[in-house]
């Protein structure tokens, strides 16, 4: 299976156009290695954004205190 | 201890005795010309000393250094017949400098000039720790206070990292304490100076209880005795083993291995300076593989158990080479061309040797710790009491040990992981071969491919190219299924493309309230900012219409 047919079955299967018992075993192999590597990437974007939102939620009650402070 | 070490230690005890007559019970008014004799005199008395205790002709130079900061500093240089070495002493600020605001052995308190006399007295001996150091691993003279086999191979090694001109190992990030040259020197100096200068202070302890001294009491003597054989002792201990990541994310061992070979490549002469080296590399510089040192090490070993010696040091030596070899410098692709060459068999006996060499070096550093601890306390019986403190960062320093080794040991098992799993490999090989001299039977041409893909290297890499190969030669009719080459489970299939799904959805959500949130800030940002400027000029108003 080469990268563009890989592609067209894989686009297929997310868009629901093909279900999982109409994959040949081959293709079953080859996407089950691509969402586990897929995963582990959105597993690592989704801890960085956390780690954003974190900071961004800390920078916004710094700003409440300073708000805080001025009104005093 | 020999009668003759101990007639040193007396000679030595007796020459800090005067140090002390002439510098610490009363402050002496000499100028700096007239000190500096004096301490380049009794720097000379007192490490001539330690050399004739060791068994040790050296010949070394004392020398001013003027760096801030910088206590004492060493230079072996006498590779050659001839040459001479040096150790550096910070003169300056023993004499006190006013610029520093030090006061040294100037001090007009007895407290400041024991501090500066102890903390001479101890510098002069770390360096000269330092000198017996590199004398052992480069002339391979065995002095009295023997390292070890494995340890003065790792001196070699430190040594020649540290020779090339500013390599970076020695100055990284904490690596001053990871050093084992380092912490030798400090661990050896601290109960040494402690060992030489116990006359003196217990001398100290009867005089101040006499009431004869003032401006000094018991307890300035005992935190400083703690903090040589204590405090100071445990850190080193502590820092040594605990193999823990520095700022830069370079483990110290992984650190040393790695450059070792950087060093030694680009200045193979090291190998003459340092000779134990030879062990590890070749003439040339470059690394002896993994094979030649696992025959290398057996030759010796049976060469030794020839002729009745014990090889029990030769072997842990070899097996710590082999650890780190294989740890730090060898992939897993390199690993599984290693198995192919030695066999299955040979390269897992081989782990477990390794594995058992990580627990026996536990073993080893807890013993040392142990002697370490009980040369300590021996050291300070009838001179102070070991505080709680000192008891708890004990413990500390226990598990730092076991924590370094385990790390070892999961390094070893990830590696061994590597090597079981190549028996799967070549089992699936043999499958493999088998189907294709069926297929050779049948069809003639495809005989020249053979040995082509068989002989490739990693699980990965190997399959890539099964595929590959198949499609060019149409391999149609080999029995194989995909499911050789990876699990065919439709439901994992399925649960996998919904947990991307759900990721990619959360990502989404994320992303928008992360956008939203820093608009928010922003504006947040500048309306406050905005009040603060109207404040402030608001407060100034007030403050012109109240003047």
């Amino acid at each position: 299976m080469d990268t563009k047919e890989f592609l067209e079955i894989k686009n297929n299967y997310e868009e629901g156009k093909i279900n999982e018992n109409e994959l040949t075993d081959e293709q079953v192999v080859e996407l089950t290695k691509y969402y586990t590597n897929e995963i582990e990437e959105l597993k690592n974007k989704s801890n960085n954004l956390d780690a954003k939102l974190n900071d961004s939620k800390e920078k916004f009650l710094k700003l409440i205190e300073k708000a805080k402070n001025l009104k005093k | 201890m020999k009668k003759e070490e101990n007639d040193y230690t007396q000679k030595i005890q007796n020459v800090i005795k005067d140090f002390f007559d002439d510098f610490v019970y009363e402050r002496n008014d000499f100028n700096v010309e007239e000190f500096n004799n004096y301490m380049i005199e009794y720097s000379k008395e007192i490490v001539n000393l330690i050399l004739e205790k060791n068994n040790i002709k050296g010949n070394i130079e004392f020398k001013e250094t003027h760096r801030v900061g910088l206590e004492g500093r060493m230079e072996y240089n006498e590779y050659a017949e001839g040459s001479s070495s040096a150790i550096y002493l910070n003169l300056e600020n023993l004499y006190g400098n006013k610029d520093f605001n030090i006061f040294g052995l100037k001090s007009f308190n007895i407290k400041g000039r024991f501090k500066e006399a102890t903390s001479f007295i101890n510098t002069l001996i770390h360096e000269t720790q330092h000198y017996i150091q590199e004398y052992t691993v480069n002339k391979g003279i065995e002095s009295s206070k023997a390292y070890s086999l494995k340890e003065k191979y790792l001196l070699s090694l430190e040594f020649a990292n540290q020779r090339i001109g500013g390599f970076p190992y020695y100055n990284l990030g904490n690596n001053y304490r990871d050093c084992f040259l380092e912490s030798d020197a400090r661990i050896s100096s601290g109960l040494d100076t402690i060992e030489y200068c116990k006359p003196v202070l217990n001398n100290l302890y009867k005089e101040i209880n006499k009431g004869n001294i003032k401006g000094i009491d018991e307890k300035d003597i005992d935190k400083y005795i703690l903090k040589l054989s204590g405090t100071r002792t445990l850190n080193d201990i502590y820092y040594a083993n605990k193999l823990r990541l520095s700022k830069e994310d370079i483990n110290p061992k992984e650190a040393l291995t790695t450059l070792a070979d950087f060093s030694i490549a680009e200045c193979p002469e090291l190998l003459e300076r340092y000779p134990m080296l030879k062990l590890e590399f070749n003439e040339d510089g470059s690394r002896k593989t993994l094979d030649e040192l696992v025959a290398q090490r057996d030759s010796k070993v049976l060469e030794l158990n020839k002729q009745g010696k014990d090889s029990t040091e030769v072997k842990g030596l070899y097996n710590d080479i082999l650890t780190n070899t294989i740890c730090y410098t060898m992939s897993d692709k390199s690993l599984i061309e290693a198995t192919r060459r030695l066999g299955k068999e040979k390269m897992n006996n081989l782990f477990e040797d390794l594995s058992l060499n990580s627990r026996e070096n536990l073993d080893l550093q807890l013993q040392y710790l142990k002697n370490t601890d009980d040369y300590a306390k021996q050291l300070n019986s009838g001179i102070f009491s070991l505080n709680d403190k000192y008891e708890a960062r004990l413990d500390l320093v226990e598990s730092s040990i076991i924590e370094n080794n385990k790390e070892i040991e999961n390094k070893i098992s990830s590696k061994y992981d590597v090597v079981k799993n190549i028996r799967k490999f070549y089992t699936k090989q043999k499958d493999i071969d088998k189907s294709l001299a069926n297929e050779v039977k049948e069809n003639k041409d495809t005989a020249k491919i053979k040995y082509d893909w068989v002989d490739d290297l990693g699980k990965d890499m190997f399959f890539e190219r099964y595929f590959n190969l198949k499609e060019k030669f149409k391999f149609h009719n080999l029995n194989r299924t995909p499911s050789d080459i990876g699990t065919v489970d439709r439901n994992k299939l399925k649960e996998l493309k919904d947990t991307s799904k759900e990721y990619k959805r959360q990502i989404r959500t994320k992303e928008d309230i992360l956008e939203e949130s820093l608009q928010c800030i922003n504006a947040a940002e500048l309306l406050i900012n905005d009040r603060f400027r109207d404040t402030k000029v608001r407060e100034r108003n007030i403050n012109e219409r109240n003047i």
